[in-house]
């Protein structure tokens, strides 16, 4: 693994996904469609085989030499040297440099890897689409701008890589934009992305203008290797970003987490994440699931060197991403929208591993990232298959009795519910319960944060087989749902395969020589995460583990005695509860929070300044002066005779004066 | 460059336009090709200057010496350095000197003269790391706007000469290195201009040219005075009097700290202001005007709204950038304590113009005045980035400049396409044009983009530095100027998604597809058409371009955006020395 080789397939892998939006993009819908169902996935697999190619390489070599740092491109440089009187400034001076190492591998697989999945899927579900090269033209884009923020190395590349992202996401939520709420989804899920930038853009300041070197010099940099290796432990007395714990650090792991919350929709930037279902369902599987919104979890646990040295910021971290795990929990049970529950389900397993990478269990986080692509894409892909065969109709209500007509979709989405509850053998049972004993050890406010998050469980269970059973089970309550038709082989083998993934990937953390607390999965991402600060003893995971499982169960239990026996009624909890109820179904009402306190001011402000200002104190300050002149011109006019040498004589006057003046001052 | 190539630079459109007056204006066809010829020649000029500047090793020390004047006081002590210089004594009332001699402008006859000082002005020109891509800009924009000029356009001679008058205009104020120079090229570009405003355009174009010229010819005021009390100022505290640019800016070195005097006034003491200060002010108000800086912005709406869209290009494009030329050629270099003294106050006025125009913006329901007020907005980065007075902020506000140009340009062009298509500019009326023309929504989404700072687009570059060199002044500051960005985003989506995105909608509520077919009937066409994409797309390149790649414009601007930076520095015990390359921790503390 040589920097040349590492030049060449960095450059494949992002090269390819370029080319194949820029081909898309230049001939304008021109390029027949046979030709872009090739090329649109095509370049993405083969991404995904140069990622291979990298992943092999940096295998063959020992675990503590698997990073390494290529430049791309000189982006800019404000620093000069000192010539023509000028004195030698160190400026801001920002590369594309590259970074390979076995967390941004790890990325570029999953993003590479499942987004080539769902790109083959796509093909199917957008077959009948008159924009289908608009589509592939911004998947390709939303791939490279994934690409690019997990493979920077430069802090500058890495918020060029995050507004790219969000800009991809804006034009494939908006990309039926003849439908009023599609535009409205897109614009809304843009603009929070803006709000994310900018704390990014803050806390790169901080970082630009405060880091330190060990002599204490000002480093200046925005080179992520050199940040880290600065911030680190035993630095912090004449270098870093000052005291572990210091206002400095906290305000920028604080900031940051505003972008990271932005991106990985968690409370209070939550809002447009269920919004943004008005897309395909292709992109919500592959940006709202799989990629872009787990990219918070991703720059938590890359600066997780900086969230060391901020306890108070981290603990902001954690526990953020437990209440929105929490709160989306509840949210998903009432809802009826099949794509919004599981975007609701999203929003809680993300906050579980914000919660991971919070108390410090970074590589615990991003092996839930990892499984949580796998089955949430899986549920998504297999809810597109139900969505398609039902004419875009998306409300469970109308569905029922789907499991006789679609066979294979039903038993694929169900091993995807089965992977998200944590049921074990599937995916998500170990990395859920990883996840959650290892924030039984290292939380803050220990044991509460794991209480909650164990109660999770019982939530996800319930609602992810809620629609399970409505959607599948039963008669059909509908025309359409009558006359539904297995999806056709493009669209299911993808399914299948990530149901193959989400049963099996679990087990790649599992070290069959017994419990050790590091595991194959985790000992890849060592050299960069390092290991967690404190595991539970065997007991306390036991113990742990056994109630998460139990919990798990329980709420398909629930399901069970609701839905299948009915021996709970289904209006218990809206009747006996019904502010809960409200609260869950109306979504805890952020959204009319927001409108009342930031959209509704700012409109408002917006129209004053129209018609109020403007017209009124601008224009009127400028009328003001306008007919002062005008009267004064008016006492004047008197002076304007009309014969020329009265003018003369005025003016004549006057350029005596001046020059009596000028003379009398200089002598 | 052995031939005086700023000289003929000017001279190539003042010709143009002569010959452009002799023609008769029944042969629109020659007009027009003439128009183009002479502009695609100007800016062909602004290529080689530019490539020739470039030819140049920024930080090489020929840069100093590289006159054919050799060394002179101008260049020892003059903090800014100029490229391409050429001379020509104009006038001047001092009988010791030797007429037309070279030596004639050096400023040195100047010293400890006794009696009444010399008048001297000269023809000088010269250009530096920030001018230079001004200048570039120029040419492009009114390249651009001279291929948008239909021939069908009403009276188009008088137009296309006009046009070329106040390109003379405009690329003098971009070179001249001579303040008497400076404001005959300043006031000569207004004139043209007023006149392209009031004789076409809408029927609310009187108004608007009335408002414009007044605003500006009352800036313009201040600054006569100003610059013949920077005369007399400078002069009496130093001994040099000069019109010449590189003398007066190396002059302000001898300037002695000036302490700032108070007054007091009902008990509380405040400070008052010197002489500089009030010339700073002088300066200030005539540029902010130009730019223009809230609260002095109440006649670009009208301007913007009423003009012709190829009036526009080159309107908005370029001359709003001539105030913000002004206040880092001039209030920089002349005044560098009373720059200190003001960032507060220009700095806030940077701010306030952003969230203004931003929230302005977002309220229209017009497209063009909604393209008018995000201008605003947009040059308030370039001031803000400006008055931070480092070298990220300054180098920010240089590259934002050429953005502004191509972005603003690039918008109106957009807006003007639908004007023409469906006489209309109402967001409430039009809507989902993206079916009826792709390739058109295609353009405007990357000039949208570009206009609401999308990374990897030209004006992430700019507003990054300039938010970076703020955040270095004033966090609390930099804060609020961010709040711009995500309403930038707004209003942007706002408008675009108001065009092209949603149901199909058409101007007067009648049938969208008749309407569309109407416009096919009327102009042949919906989607752009070869000139619009002929104009359109080398923008639109050159966005992605600068975005992707903008080290060659940092790169040849860096030095001089570091010498203007020192040139504020004087007298004022900030200086470069925090930032300087090798440091001990000690020394950094200071910052």
């Amino acid at each position: 693994m040589n920097a040349t080789l590492i030049f060449v397939l960095a450059a494949i892998i992002l090269g390819l996904p370029t080319a194949g939006f820029l081909v898309n993009a230049l001939t304008a819908g021109r390029l027949p469609k046979r030709v872009v169902a090739w090329m649109g996935p095509g370049v993405v697999l083969g991404a995904f085989v140069a990622t291979l190619v990298t992943f092999v390489a940096m295998l063959e070599r020992p675990a503590s030499d698997r990073g390494i740092t290529v430049v791309l491109w000189h982006w800019l440089n404000t620093s000069v040297g000192s010539a023509g009187g000028v004195t030698a400034q160190s400026g801001f001076n920002a590369n594309f440099s590259v970074r390979i190492d076995p967390l941004s591998v790890l990325m570029m697989l999953v993003i590479t890897g499942i987004g080539g999945i769902i790109h083959v899927y796509s093909v199917g579900y957008v077959a009948d689409d008159p924009s289908f090269n608009r589509f592939f033209a911004y998947m390709n884009l939303f791939i490279t701008s994934m690409l690019v923020l997990v493979m920077s190395n430069s802090l500058v590349f890495l918020i060029i890589g995050w507004s790219m992202v969000a800009f991809a996401s804006y034009a494939l939520i908006a990309f039926w934009y003849e439908r009023k709420s599609a535009v409205q989804a897109g614009r809304k899920a843009f603009i929070t992305q803006v709000i994310g930038d900018v704390g990014l853009y803050l806390g790169a300041f901080l970082i630009f203008l405060n880091l330190r070197g060990p002599n204490g010099q000002l480093l200046h940099t925005v080179d992520l290797q050199t940040i880290f290796a600065n911030v680190g432990p035993g630095n912090h007395f004449h270098g870093g970003l000052g005291p572990v714990g210091g206002g400095l650090v906290t305000a920028i792991g604080i900031l940051l987490f505003i972008g990271a919350a932005a991106k990985s929709a968690q409370w209070p930037l939550h809002t447009w994440l269920p919004d943004a279902m008005e897309g395909p369902t292709p992109v919500s599987a592959l940006i709202h699931a799989a990629t872009m919104v787990t990219a918070g979890v991703y720059l938590v646990a890359r600066f997780h060197p900086i969230y060391q040295q901020a306890p108070v910021a981290a603990g902001v971290v954690a526990c953020v991403g437990i209440g929105t795990a929490f709160m989306a929990g509840v949210i998903g049970c009432t809802q009826y929208d099949i794509k919004r529950v599981i975007a609701y389900s999203t929003m809680s397993q993300i906050g579980l591993m914000i919660f991971a990478v919070g108390v410090g269990a970074y590589s615990a986080g991003m092996f839930q990232f990892f499984t949580h692509a796998c089955f949430k894409a899986l549920l998504f892909l297999a809810a597109g298959n139900v969505i398609h065969s039902l004419h875009d109709d998306q409300d469970i209500r109308v569905m029922g009795g789907l499991s006789r007509r679609m066979k294979w979709t039903f038993v694929c989405f169900t091993v995807g519910a089965l992977a998200l509850s944590g049921i074990p053998i599937f995916a998500g049972f170990f990395s859920k319960e990883e996840l959650l004993s290892n924030g039984l050890a290292l939380g803050p406010a220990v044991p509460w944060l794991w209480v909650i998050g164990v109660s999770v469980n019982v939530l996800t269970s319930f609602y992810i087989f809620r629609v399970v059973w409505i959607a599948f089970r039963g008669e059909p309550r509908s025309e359409n749902a009558q006359h539904a038709h297995e999806a056709p082989p493009i669209m299911l083998i993808p399914v299948a395969v990530l149901a193959g993934l989400a049963t099996v990937v679990g087990f790649l953390n599992i070290d069959f020589a017994g419990f050790a607390p590091i595991t194959v999965f985790s000992s890849f991402l060592q050299p960069v995460l390092g290991v967690p600060r404190a595991t539970p003893s065997d007991l306390v995971g036991g113990l742990a583990l056994l109630v998460g499982v139990i919990l798990s169960v329980g709420g398909v239990g629930i399901v069970w005695a609701v839905y299948g026996r009915g021996v709970i009624s289904r209006e218990l909890i809206p009747q006996r509860l019904p502010w809960l109820y409200q609260l869950s179904f109306n979504k805890f009402y952020w959204d009319e929070i927001y409108a009342l306190a930031f959209y509704r001011p700012v409109v408002a402000g917006a129209r004053f300044v129209r018609r109020a200002v403007e017209p009124e104190v601008i224009d009127g300050a400028v009328a003001g002066v306008r007919d002062a002149v005008a009267t004064l011109a008016d006492d004047f006019r008197t002076f304007q005779t009309g014969f020329l040498k009265d003018y003369a004589l005025v003016f004549f006057f006057f350029a005596l004066v001046g020059l009596v003046v000028l003379g009398l001052k200089l002598t | 460059m052995n031939w005086p190539i700023l000289a003929v630079l000017l001279l190539v459109p003042l010709a143009g336009g002569l010959v452009l007056v002799g023609l008769p204006g029944t042969r629109p066809r020659m007009i027009r090709g003439i128009l183009i010829a002479v502009t695609a020649l100007t800016f062909g000029l602004t290529c080689v200057l530019l490539v020739a500047y470039l030819a140049v090793p920024p930080s090489s020390a020929s840069r100093l010496t590289g006159t054919a004047n050799g060394q002179s006081l101008s260049q020892v002590h003059s903090p800014v350095t100029f490229q391409f210089q050429e001379q020509v004594a104009w006038l001047h009332t001092s009988s010791s000197l030797s007429q037309f001699h070279p030596a004639f402008n050096e400023g040195n006859n100047a010293f400890n003269q006794s009696g009444p000082p010399p008048i001297n002005f000269s023809f000088h020109l010269g250009v530096d790391g920030l001018s230079v891509w001004l200048i570039a800009l120029a040419g492009l924009l009114f390249l651009v706007a001279a291929v948008m000029l239909s021939r069908k356009e009403a009276r188009l001679k008088p137009f296309a000469v006009l046009m070329l008058l106040s390109e003379v205009g405009v690329l003098g104020v971009l070179t001249s290195l001579d303040l008497v120079l400076f404001y005959f090229f300043w006031e000569a570009a207004l004139v043209p201009l007023y006149f392209l405003m009031i004789g076409w355009g809408d029927e609310q174009r009187g108004r608007a040219a009335l408002k414009f010229i007044i605003y500006t010819v009352a800036g313009s005021l201040f600054m006569l005075l100003a610059i013949i009390g920077v005369y007399f100022v400078t002069g009496a505290q130093t001994g040099v009097y000069t019109f010449d640019v590189p003398t007066l800016i190396a002059a302000q070195s001898f300037v002695a700290t000036t302490h700032q005097t108070t007054f007091s006034l009902f008990g509380h003491s405040f400070p008052a202001l010197n002489p500089q200060d009030w010339l700073f002010l002088a300066f200030a108000l005539a540029f902010a005007i130009k730019v223009p800086l809230f609260p002095f912005h109440s006649w670009l709406p009208d301007a913007y709204t009423s003009g012709r869209t190829p009036f526009l290009v080159f309107f908005a494009g370029i001359v709003s950038k001539l105030g913000a030329f002004g206040f880092i050629r001039y209030n920089l270099t002349l005044f560098p304590q009373a720059s200190h003294f003001f960032q507060p106050l220009m700095m806030g006025l940077g701010v306030a113009s952003i969230l203004y125009g931003a929230l302005a913006a977002l309220a229209q329901t017009d497209v063009k005045r909604t393209v008018a007020y995000a201008s605003i907005s947009h040059l308030g980065f370039v001031v803000l980035g400006i008055f931070t007075l480092n070298v990220e902020g300054l180098n920010g506000s240089i590259i934002q400049m050429v953005n502004h140009g191509i972005v603003i340009a690039a918008l109106f062009i957009c807006v003007g396409v639908f004007e023409a298509r469906f006489a209309t500019r109402s967001l409430r009326e039009l809507g989902g044009m993206a079916k009826a023309m792709p390739v058109m929504a295609g353009m405007f989404l990357v000039v949208a983009l570009a206009g609401l700072g999308m990374p990897l687009l030209n004006s992430f570059v700019g507003e990054f530095l300039i938010l970076l060199g703020a955040f270095q002044v004033s966090p609390a500051w930099a804060v609020v100027a961010a709040l711009g960005v995500i309403l930038a985003c707004w209003y942007m989506l706002r408008m675009y998604q108001g065009l092209t995105q949603g149901p199909l909608l058409a101007p007067g509520g009648g049938e969208p597809d008749s309407v569309v077919a109407q416009a096919v009937r009327r102009i042949g066409r919906i989607d752009l058409g070869p000139v619009e994409i002929v104009v359109l797309a080398p923008l639109v390149a050159l966005m992605i371009f600068i975005g992707v790649y903008p080290g060659p414009i940092i790169h040849y601007s860096r030095f001089s955006a570091a010498q203007y930076v020192q040139a504020a520095d004087r007298g004022t015990g900030v200086g470069a020395a925090g930032r300087a390359v090798s440091t001990v921790p000690g020394q950094e503390t200071a910052r």
